[in-house]
C-alpha cells in the first residue's frame, strides 16, 4: 500500500519545521523506528522516524523547505497495515472527538440558509467550516473560535484559515526566540486549560544518598548513577501504581497510558528547555535508565533528538536541584496531567524520634490536573514516591 | 528528433480513428469480426465501418437483422466459442433490447462457471445527445452499465483513445462496452506520436490545475476544457480529469487530484439521480472528506427526456458556461475568494 | 604531561561533552555550572571523560575538584603525579 509520510507533530506547541536532510533515499528499505529525515524545529534538530516497514518511493519536499505539521514529506510503499504513531499505549480506546470548540461555532451548522430571520447571534458565527479548513486549522494551531469572526455568516474555507494564520504574529527566526515562543504557547495552553493543584512534600534523602554512594563507589565514573535517576525511577513506579497521573487528557476526558514514559525536563544552554521521554521508565533497572538518560542528554546537547522522544512522554519530572533552589512549582506539559518537581537536596534541620538532626532534605512538588484527580490521591502519589526513595534498594 | 510516422502527423476524425482501430484488429487477429445493424453495405449508421466490407468481406463484416437480443446474444456465443467479436449497437437506447444478454449472460457467465468460461466480446455503442435525435436516441446510459459487476465500461473521448481502446478491449477476457459519443465522430485531431496502446485502467489528467478538479468523460471533456480556458482568464486554474474507464473507476487518480485542489465539480451528461456522478461524489466523500474545502458540485443533464428542439436540448445538456459558473459559485461561496 | 597539554585536552573533552559551547570562550577560573549551566549529567559526562582520557580514578567526592577548568587542571596534574604504574582504585569513604 502506498501512503504519505507526513511531518509529525512533535509537541502541542509545534507548528512547522524545516527539512534539513534526507537520511533515506528513494528505493531504500525502511523499518519502524529508523530515522528517515532530519528536521529543524524550535527544539533543535530532530530525526523523524518511520512507523512503517517498507520502502521509500519518492521525496516530496527538498531540504531547506519549511513545512507545516501534517504536510506530506515523502511517499512510502508499506508492506503491511500502517502502525499507529509512537509509543503511548492507551489502556482504553481513545475517543476521536475533535478539540473542544466554542458552542457558537458548532451550533449553527445546521441552520437552514433560507431561514427568514436568523437570530442576531448567528450573524457572527460561520454557516459552516469545511473539512479541509478544520484540518488546516488544527495543523496551524488556529483556534476555531478565532475563525468564527474571519468569515462571519459565511463558510470558513481553508483560505480563511491561512489568512488568519498570517495575521497571527510572525514566527520569530532567531532560534532562542523561537524556542521561547514555543514554550510560551505550550505553557499558556496549560495555564488556560488545566486547573492545576499543587502539593509539596519534604523527604529525607539520606537513605537514597547512602545507597547511591555505596553503589557508585566501586564503579568507574561512566557507570555511576546520579540522584535524578533515582527520582525518575521512583516517579515512574508511582505513576504505574497509582492511577490518574500517567496519561493524557484528550477529548474531554482522561485517557490513561498503559506504558510509563517519563519526560525529563532538560535545560538547553543559553535558554529554554525540552522534555523528551525516557521510554518505559518503570520497567527498566537503574543502570539501563541511567544509560538512557545519559544518551538523552547527549542528544539534547548535540541538538539531535528523535521524533518519538518528543511526543511519547506520559508524565514529566523536572529538577532545579543543580541551581540550589529548594522548591519549584512546575506547570503541566499538555496533554499530560501531572508533573513532579524536585528541588535541591540540601542539609537541613530535621526532627526524627524527637531529636533535631541534620539530614539531606529533598522537597518534591506535584502539579496535577484537577479534572482528573484530587488532592487526596495526589498526596498518596507523592508519598508513594517518598516511600520508594526511602527504600532505594526497591528501585 | 526523429520524424513522426505519417499516420501520426495526419489529421483524422474520431470516426476515422475508430475505423482504423477496427481495421487493425481485423488484420491482426483472424478470430475478430464486426457485426451489427447496417455495418456492412450501408457502412455503419455513423459511417464508422465504411469500406470495411469491401476490404474484409461479408464473413467478417456481418449485417444483422434488427434484433439486438439476437445479434448481441450471437456475439456472446461467438466469444464463448473462442472468437473475438466486435458487436456494434447503433445507439445506446437499442441496447435496452439486449439487456438480458448483456447483464444476465455476458456479465455473469465467468462467475457462474467458476471461471471456466470467458466472454471476450466487445460491444460498441453510440451514446449521448446533442444532435437533435430527440428523447429516444439521446440517452447517456453508460452510468447504468457501470453498475454491473462483470462488465468493463470504457469511454474514448480523445482521438488516441478512439484509436487504441478497442485493442485493449479485445485483449480483455471479459465483456467490454465501449461508449462512443455520437457528437465526437466528426471531431478532428491527430494521433499523439509515440503512443501505440492505451489501458482501460486509468483516468487521465487532460489539463493540470490547482484550484478545482473537473471530473468528466466523453463529450463533456471538451466542455470542461473550454470552461477551464475561460476560468483561466479569470485566474482560476481548473484541472480537467477524463475518467476514461467508468468501471472500474480509477479512485487513486480521482482522489489524488481532489486532494490537491480540494474542490470537485463532476460533469456528467447522464441524469444526476442514481448516476455515475453520484457514485464519484460518494467516493470522494468516502476517501477525501477531510481534504474537501467545499461541497462537491455536479453539472448534469436536466432530469427530463432529452428535448428535440435545438435550444431546449442545448439548455438541458451540460455546457461550458454552466460548468464555469458552477466553479465560480463553489470558489466564491462564503466570501472566501 | 605539562599543564598546557592537560589544558588543551581538557578543553577538547569539554567540547565533546558540551558541543554547544565554544572552547575559546571558557573562563578557566569560573565555575562550569555557573558559566555553562552544567547540570549533574554534564558534570558526570565530564568526569567520565577526564577519568578515561587520563587514566585516573575519580571518586564521587572528588567531582567538586572538576568544578572549573583551572581546578580540573590542578586535580589532573596532582593525580598524574601521584599515579603509580597501575592506578589504584582508592576510594575515599563517604563523608
Amino acid at each position: 500500500m502506498r501512503s504519505e509520510f507526513r511531518l509529525p507533530s512533535l509537541g502541542a506547541d509545534m507548528e512547522r519545521a524545516r527539512l534539513t536532510q534526507w537520511l533515506k533515499q528513494p528505493g531504500e528499505q525502511i523499518r519502524p523506528g529508523e530515522p528517515l529525515a532530519t528536521v529543524e524545529t524550535t527544539k533543535g534538530l530532530i530525526d523523524i522516524e518511520s512507523y512503517d516497514d517498507g520502502r521509500l518511493v519518492e521525496h516530496l519536499v527538498q531540504p531547506g523547505t519549511e513545512i507545516p505539521v501534517g504536510a506530506a514529506l515523502a511517499i512510502i510503499e508499506t508492506e503491511g497495515v500502517s502502525r499507529a504513531p509512537p509509543t503511548p499505549t492507551p489502556s482504553a480506546p481513545r475517543p476521536r472527538s475533535p478539540q473542544p470548540v466554542g458552542a457558537a461555532v458548532e451550533s449553527p451548522m445546521t441552520a437552514p440558509s433560507s431561514a427568514p430571520a436568523a437570530p442576531p447571534v448567528a450573524a457572527q458565527a460561520p454557516a459552516g467550516i469545511s473539512p479541509a479548513a478544520r484540518r488546516r486549522a488544527r495543523e496551524l494551531g488556529i483556534a476555531l473560535e478565532d475563525l468564527a469572526t474571519a468569515a462571519a455568516g459565511g463558510v470558513v474555507h481553508i483560505k480563511d484559515v491561512e489568512k488568519q494564520a498570517a495575521k497571527t504574529p510572525a514566527v520569530p527566526t532567531d532560534a532562542q526566540a523561537v524556542m521561547r515562543a514555543s514554550i510560551g504557547a505550550a505553557m499558556a495552553r496549560a495555564k488556560r486549560e488545566i486547573p492545576h493543584y499543587y502539593l509539596g512534600h519534604s523527604l529525607d534523602f539520606g537513605p537514597a544518598r547512602a545507597w547511591l554512594t555505596q553503589y557508585n563507589a566501586p564503579l568507574p565514573v561512566k557507570d555511576r548513577l546520579i540522584e535524578a535517576v533515582l527520582v525518575t525511577k521512583a516517579v515512574a513506579l508511582a505513576a504505574a501504581r497509582i492511577e490518574g497521573f500517567n496519561g493524557y487528557f484528550r477529548g474531554g476526558r482522561f485517557v490513561p497510558s498503559a506504558t510509563v514514559h517519563v519526560g525529563a525536563a532538560i535545560a538547553v544552554r543559553g535558554g529554554g528547555l525540552v522534555a523528551p521521554a525516557l521510554l518505559d521508565a518503570d520497567q527498566k533497572d537503574l543502570a539501563t535508565l541511567m544509560r538512557d538518560f545519559s544518551a538523552l542528554v547527549t542528544r539534547v546537547r548535540a541538538g539531535h533528538l528523535r521524533s518519538g522522544e518528543f511526543t511519547a512522554a506520559t508524565i514529566t519530572v523536572t529538577s532545579l536541584g543543580g541551581d540550589g533552589i529548594d522548591v519549584l512549582y512546575p506547570i503541566i506539559n499538555p496533554p499530560q496531567v501531572a508533573i513532579v518537581g524536585a528541588g535541591a537536596i540540601r542539609d537541613q534541620a530535621w526532627v526524627q524520634n524527637g531529636q533535631i538532626i541534620v539530614r539531606p532534605i529533598l522537597v518534591l512538588t506535584l502539579a496535577a490536573d484537577h479534572r482528573v484527580t484530587d488532592g487526596r490521591v495526589g498526596s498518596r502519589f507523592l508519598r508513594t514516591i517518598a516511600d520508594l526513595l526511602a527504600h532505594p534498594q526497591s528501585l | 528528433m526523429p520524424s513522426a510516422p505519417p499516420e501520426a502527423q495526419a489529421r483524422l476524425s474520431y470516426r476515422d480513428a475508430v475505423r482504423e482501430a477496427i481495421r487493425c484488429a481485423l488484420r491482426g487477429d483472424p478470430r475478430t469480426f464486426l457485426m451489427g445493424e447496417d455495418v456492412g453495405r450501408y457502412g455503419g449508421s455513423y459511417a464508422v465501418s465504411k469500406g470495411l466490407l469491401e476490404e474484409f468481406g461479408d464473413e467478417r463484416i456481418r449485417d444483422t437483422p434488427l434484433s439486438e437480443s439476437a445479434f448481441v446474444g450471437a456475439g456472446i456465443g461467438a466469444a464463448l466459442a473462442g472468437l473475438r467479436p466486435i458487436v456494434e449497437v447503433m445507439t445506446v437506447n437499442f441496447s435496452l433490447l439486449a439487456l438480458d444478454q448483456i447483464v444476465n449472460n455476458a456479465a455473469t457467465l465467468s462467475h457462474m462457471s467458476g471461471g471456466q468460461l470467458n466472454v471476450p466480446v466487445v460491444i460498441r455503442l453510440a451514446t449521448g445527445a446533442g444532435r437533435q435525435l430527440a428523447a429516444q436516441h439521446s440517452h447517456s446510459l453508460e452510468g447504468w452499465y457501470a453498475h454491473i459487476p462483470g462488465l468493463r465500461i470504457a469511454v474514448p473521448a480523445t482521438i488516441d483513445d478512439a484509436r487504441y481502446m478497442l485493442a485493449a478491449a479485445l485483449e480483455s477476457p471479459d465483456p467490454v462496452l465501449l461508449f462512443e459519443h455520437l457528437y465526437l465522430y466528426n471531431m478532428e485531431g491527430s494521433l499523439t506520436p509515440g503512443i501505440e496502446r492505451v489501458d482501460l485502467e486509468h483516468a487521465a489528467i487532460r489539463r493540470p490545475g490547482r484550484d478545482v478538479t473537473l471530473i468528466t468523460y466523453g463529450w463533456s471533456l471538451y466542455k470542461c476544457l473550454e470552461a477551464a480556458t475561460t476560468l483561466a482568464s479569470e485566474g482560476i486554474q481548473a484541472e480537467v480529469l477524463d475518467l476514461r474507464t467508468l468501471r472500474p473507476l480509477d479512485d487513486a487518480t480521482i482522489v489524488s487530484s481532489v486532494r490537491r485542489t480540494r474542490h470537485a465539480v463532476i460533469v456528467d451528461e447522464g441524469w444526476r439521480s442514481g448516476s455515475l456522478s453520484a457514485e464519484v461524489t460518494t467516493r470522494l466523500v468516502e476517501q477525501a472528506f477531510y481534504e474537501l474545502d467545499a461541497p462537491v458540485a455536479r453539472v448534469c443533464t436536466a432530469e427530463v427526456p432529452v428535448p428535440y428542439a435545438k435550444h431546449l436540448e442545448e439548455t438541458a445538456l451540460p455546457s461550458a458556461a454552466r460548468i464555469a459558473s458552477a466553479v465560480r459559485e463553489m470558489l466564491t461561496r462564503g466570501g472566501s475568494a | 604531561m605539562d599543564s598546557s597539554e592537560i589544558r588543551t585536552k581538557l578543553l577538547s573533552l569539554l567540547a565533546s561533552v558540551a558541543p554547544d559551547i565554544e572552547p575559546d570562550r571558557v573562563d578557566p577560573g569560573r565555575n562550569l555550572r555557573d558559566q555553562f549551566d552544567f547540570d549533574s549529567m554534564d558534570a558526570l559526562h565530564f568526569a567520565t571523560a577526564v577519568s578515561e582520557t587520563f587514566g585516573i580514578a575519580i571518586a564521587e567526592t572528588d567531582y567538586s575538584q572538576l568544578a572549573s577548568l583551572t581546578a580540573a587542571e590542578q586535580f589532573v596534574q596532582a593525580q598524574l603525579a601521584a599515579k603509580p604504574e597501575t592506578p589504584p582504585r582508592t576510594v575515599s569513604p563517604s563523608e
